[in-house]
């Protein structure tokens, strides 16, 4: 295909038309995403994510400023949520990278959810590929941030940095369930603001060693620039570990695992609200409400029957 | 999944009055499409990199501090020297009737004075991105 | 205060009406619309009466002018006395184009100078800099070198005219050039009255020409204060500026709440220096916009006054009644004036000055009709003028004290005003004062959402503009523009060119580094900045260096 061909010679806008394709599930997205597979698997993707308002945005800038000083090539590729009344979507993530402006080695995609819930969209880990083979040595991603669990990430980039900023009062307890677990690199941002030292110190006390990684904790200040060098060499320091060992083809697996049922179950709902099987659906509903069959057994029954891979 | 139009909202040049970029800006989302603002102090370079890399169907361009004449013509000259020249470019903001004239000339396709209907602002981008 | 019987009297007459005489108009004629709201989309009811100001105590509320609270004016015989100073902002192109427009609105008996300048000017960029690319004298006068400044005031007395400079960031820049040009001049710096805007909070909040983060900014601000005190005692030294957060979009009560949280702010950081509140309280200013809606406008001036006497005296503890008073500046709103039939954007500033007169304002700014197009032309600003002319001795408005004292609904709109103050007040504090919320984009949002409620309620016509959404003619409006001129372009360019080339470099380069290691210190800048301007730095090279050692501030997430 003409586009993948350019999107494999850096050609940023049919990278970005590429990008569009997959979103909006044009003709022709999953050929393409197909063919540049291969070309994929490079990229070092790194997930952001933490509540609202920490400054996630401004630490990428400073990250992706720090990385192209040490000659990396870089993508991002940053969430925000589409308005479920409307379905549109300011996004505003971009005003906080514009340090980069027309650096040709650096591409910020912005991105709506679009209705997907978990604080990524439906083709944001498309857009990671299409990154990937783009030629990108890494890939951040940042999440929306907002309340929801946001394991997703966790479980899609090799590494996730959690993002907080200090909290007074009994900061540790109002940590969410979970955050914790899912930090490969923990930060605490706008440690200008003070209390940065307490936070830091709570944190490192409830993170414990796993597989041959204890998350470091560190303090930033995106809008003083501070603490960014040691992000990013942790960020290094994680992808070495991860290639050292095990872990990278582990999470690589993980994701192609996450992906491939993903990937059946769309295809699965795609059939069924597909032609003819849309009758047979309906047949089956209403056998299920007048009391002939159950749920479960219809499912399987319509299972056997589908004649899956066309 | 319909395709979404995605619009580029840029503020050029030094000017701050952001108000009315706002207002297009909510207006836009409000009718279901999908905006990048880029912020204040854009370079023209800036504003086309940006629109390239968010692959957008229109760039409106805002700008009430008389500087549209030295940067609007810019930003169509940029994109099309880039291979996107299909990218729609529009203006608003305090612009006298003589320059909406040249700046029509330069490629810009339509500008939108104060007190244009917020209605007609989000039909043109509408019907522009499809 | 209304005695309990008299109250009992008029809620009986008032529900009688209501079911006799209103219930019968009503019937026959009802009420054109559902709601009916002021400018801000405040609802305003159908009638007000002392219902309305119950517990209202006019000795408390009121006094008499020219004491405390001030609600009715901060002088004893307000417009009687004196009247409002009539000062037109003005500027665009050369130093030289401006020049010749001050001496025009001199002649046609304007009272007080107002400097507009180019956005270049306003970010502390010179002419020739990239970034001032197209910006070039589009929307004020360029002035980047001390030799801009003589030539802007060539042939003007400053030594009997009161100056006001609309800069901010740059501030302490332009002042210090003001300063050296009068020093060349033998014009001793006491005698020197006028304002400079430097009210660098609302620009992070609504107008967004900044330059440095917030913490060195406001050390700026002080350092002017301080000097300002000691050498230049007639000046005020800032205009704490309301105008812009209610161009941005904000209501009335946004506008007033807004502006008076950051006037306690330049307090407190003042106080936090060390200076005696009553040293630099008298010099603060305060600067508000007119907009369309005549008695909320008013209710807004009358509030402000009354809040920022009762906090300055009791919160603050300042004990000379000078430190008390509000005096403000005010300017009709600019973003109220229609590109649809510009002419009679004459009526709609002829309605807004009558409110900052009953308002009890100091001096006035009126806009020209054309200013949806352009900087105005020449007869445009003189009808401008014009208008104040007619205010201040044809109509009879400016013949007594707070004509409107005492009126149920100003009464009660000046009451709601205030307490709506003092809710976003600790809203404020709740996020830990005016710069943590400028960092959180609280004013931003607040402001954004006005903004866009306003236009909404255009659309929907719920709001009816002249011309715009009604009363619409098809006709192209004539208005005559205004060029800068190529020449004047290039004549700017020639003359920062030799101001570089003529200038003694080593004194200059000694002066830049002088500046930079008190940038880095902590001593009060504004002797050093005083010394580069002589050395004919120019204003970029000087901002440059505080770019340099303070950093740029960069704008908080907006939605």
């Amino acid at each position: 295909m003409k586009i993948v061909d350019q999107v494999l010679n850096g050609d940023k806008r049919a990278t970005a038309k590429l990008i569009s394709m997959i979103e909006d599930d044009e003709r022709g997205a999953s050929e393409a995403l197909a063919a540049i597979f291969p070309h994929t698997g490079r990229a070092h993707t790194v997930g952001f994510t933490g509540p609202p308002g920490v400054g996630k945005s401004s630490l990428i800038n400073r990250l992706v400023r720090e990385f192209r000083e040490r000659g990396k090539r870089i993508g991002v590729v940053a969430v925000d949520p589409t308005s479920p009344f409307t379905g549109g979507a300011v996004l505003g993530d971009r005003i906080r990278m514009a340090d980069t402006g027309t650096d040709p080695g650096v591409f910020i995609r912005s991105m709506a959810t679009r209705g997907h819930s978990g604080g990524l969209a439906l083709a944001t880990f498309d857009a990671v590929k299409v990154l990937d083979a783009f030629g990108m040595d890494l890939v951040f991603v940042e999440t929306v941030g907002a309340g929801q669990s946001e394991v997703e990430i966790a479980s899609r980039a090799h590494t996730t940095v959690v993002v907080q900023q200090p909290q007074s009062g009994d900061s540790v307890q109002a940590l969410k369930a979970g955050i914790l677990e899912i930090g490969d690199i923990h930060v605490v941002n706008k440690a200008d603001l003070g209390g940065a030292d307490a936070m830091v110190s709570n944190l490192d006390f409830m993170l414990e060693e796993r597989m041959g990684w204890r998350p470091p904790v560190l303090q930033t200040s995106a809008l003083e620039g501070k603490g960014i060098k040691e992000l990013a060499d942790a960020i290094v320091k994680h992808y070495r570990y991860l290639k050292a060992g095990p872990m990278w083809r582990r999470r690589e697996a993980d994701r192609a695992r996450k992906e491939l049922y993903e990937s059946m179950r769309r295809l699965l709902a795609e059939t069924f609200s597909e032609d003819a099987a849309g009758e047979t659906l309906e047949g089956e509903v209403a056998a299920i409400v007048s009391r002939k069959t159950d749920p479960r057994t219809a499912a399987k029954k319509l299972l056997r029957d589908l004649k899956l891979g066309r | 999944m319909a395709k979404k139009i995605r619009v580029l909202i840029a503020k050029p040049g030094l000017d701050g009055h952001d108000r009315g970029a706002k207002v297009v800006a909510r207006a836009l989302r409000d009718a279901g499409m999908e905006v990048i603002y880029t912020g204040l102090r854009q370079s023209p370079e800036d504003i086309v990199e940006a629109a390239i890399q968010e692959d957008v169907d229109a760039i409106g361009l805002s700008s009430l501090s008389g500087a549209h004449m030295a940067l609007f013509p810019d930003v169509v000259k940029l994109l099309k020297k880039r291979g996107a020249g299909d990218i729609v470019v529009v203006g608003g903001g305090i612009i006298p009737d003589e320059d909406v004239a040249k700046l029509k000339r330069a490629g810009v396709r339509a500008v939108f004075g104060p007190g244009t209907p917020l209605a007609e602002i989000v039909e043109y981008f509408r019907s522009s991105g499809t | 205060m209304f005695r309990p019987e008299e109250l009992d009297a008029n809620e009986k007459r008032l529900r009688r009406w209501e079911g006799t005489t209103l219930k019968e108009s009503l019937k026959k004629q009802p009420e054109s619309r559902k709601r009916f709201l002021t400018t801000s989309s405040a609802p305003v009811e159908r009638l007000y009466t002392p219902l309305d100001i119950r517990d209202w105590d006019p000795l408390q509320k009121l006094g008499v002018p020219g004491e405390f609270p001030y609600t009715r004016g901060i002088h004893p015989t307000m417009y009687r006395g004196r009247l409002w100073t009539m000062r037109m902002f003005a500027g665009y192109g050369s130093a030289e184009d401006t020049n010749r427009r001050f001496k025009y609105l001199i002649g046609h008996g304007e009272t007080g100078l107002s400097v507009a300048f180019d956005m270049p000017t306003l970010y502390g960029y010179d002419t020739d800099e990239p970034e001032a690319k197209g910006e070039f004298g589009t929307c004020g006068v360029a002035v980047p070198s001390l030799r801009d400044m003589e030539i802007l005031f060539g042939g003007i007395d400053i030594g009997g005219v009161s100056t006001s400079m609309t800069i901010n960031s740059p501030a302490s820049v332009i002042w210090a050039m003001y300063l050296a040009n009068a020093e060349r001049r033998g014009i001793p710096w006491k005698s020197l009255r006028g304002t400079i805007q430097n009210d660098i909070l609302k620009e992070y909040q609504a107008q967004k020409e900044w330059i440095f983060p917030p913490e060195p900014s406001m050390r700026l601000v002080v350092d002017t204060f301080e000097f300002g005190s000691k050498q230049v005692p007639q000046w005020n030294t800032i205009s704490i500026s309301g105008y812009h957060i209610r161009e941005a979009g904000a209501t009335a009560a946004q506008e007033l709440a807004f502006t008076l949280a950051n006037g306690f702010e330049y307090v407190r950081w003042g106080v936090d220096r060390g200076l005696k509140i009553d040293d630099f309280a008298p010099r603060l200013s305060f600067f508000f916009n007119a907009h369309n809606d005549l008695f909320e406008e008013i209710a807004k001036y009358r509030a402000a006054r009354r809040i920022w006497a009762r906090e300055m005296r009791e919160t603050f503890l300042a004990k000379n009644p000078r430190s008390w008073l509000l005096r403000f500046h005010t300017q009709t709103a600019g973003v109220s004036l229609t590109a649809q039939q510009p002419e009679v954007n004459i009526v709609r500033t002829a309605v807004q000055a009558l409110a900052a007169v009953l308002g009890g304002t100091q001096s006035l700014h009126t806009n020209s009709y054309d200013e949806a197009y352009q900087v105005p032309n020449e007869k445009a600003v003189r009808i401008a003028l014009r208008t104040q002319q007619i205010l201040a001795h044809e109509s009879g408005v400016a013949n007594t004290v707070d004509p409107l004292g005492g009126s149920y609904y100003v009464e009660s709109l000046t009451d709601r005003m205030e307490q709506e103050a003092y809710a976003y007040f600790d809203r404020i504090q709740a996020l830990g004062g005016v710069i943590p919320a400028i960092r959180k984009g609280f004013f931003q949002q607040e402001i954004a959402n006005s903004a866009y409620r306003y236009q909404r309620e255009i659309e929907d016509k719920e709001r009816t503009i002249v011309g715009v959404n009604d009363f619409v003619v098809d006709e192209r409006p004539e208005v005559e523009p205004l060029r800068v001129t190529r020449e004047a372009y290039a004549r700017q360019l020639r003359r920062l060119a030799r101001t570089r080339k003529e200038r003694d470099a080593q004194k200059h380069e000694g002066a830049l580094d002088r500046l930079r290691k008190v940038c880095e210190g902590d001593a009060n800048t504004m002797p050093f900045i005083l010394d580069a301007v002589r050395a004919d730095a120019t204003l970029g090279e000087i901002c440059d260096v505080m770019r340099e050692v303070f950093g740029v501030w960069e704008e908080p997430l907006l939605y």
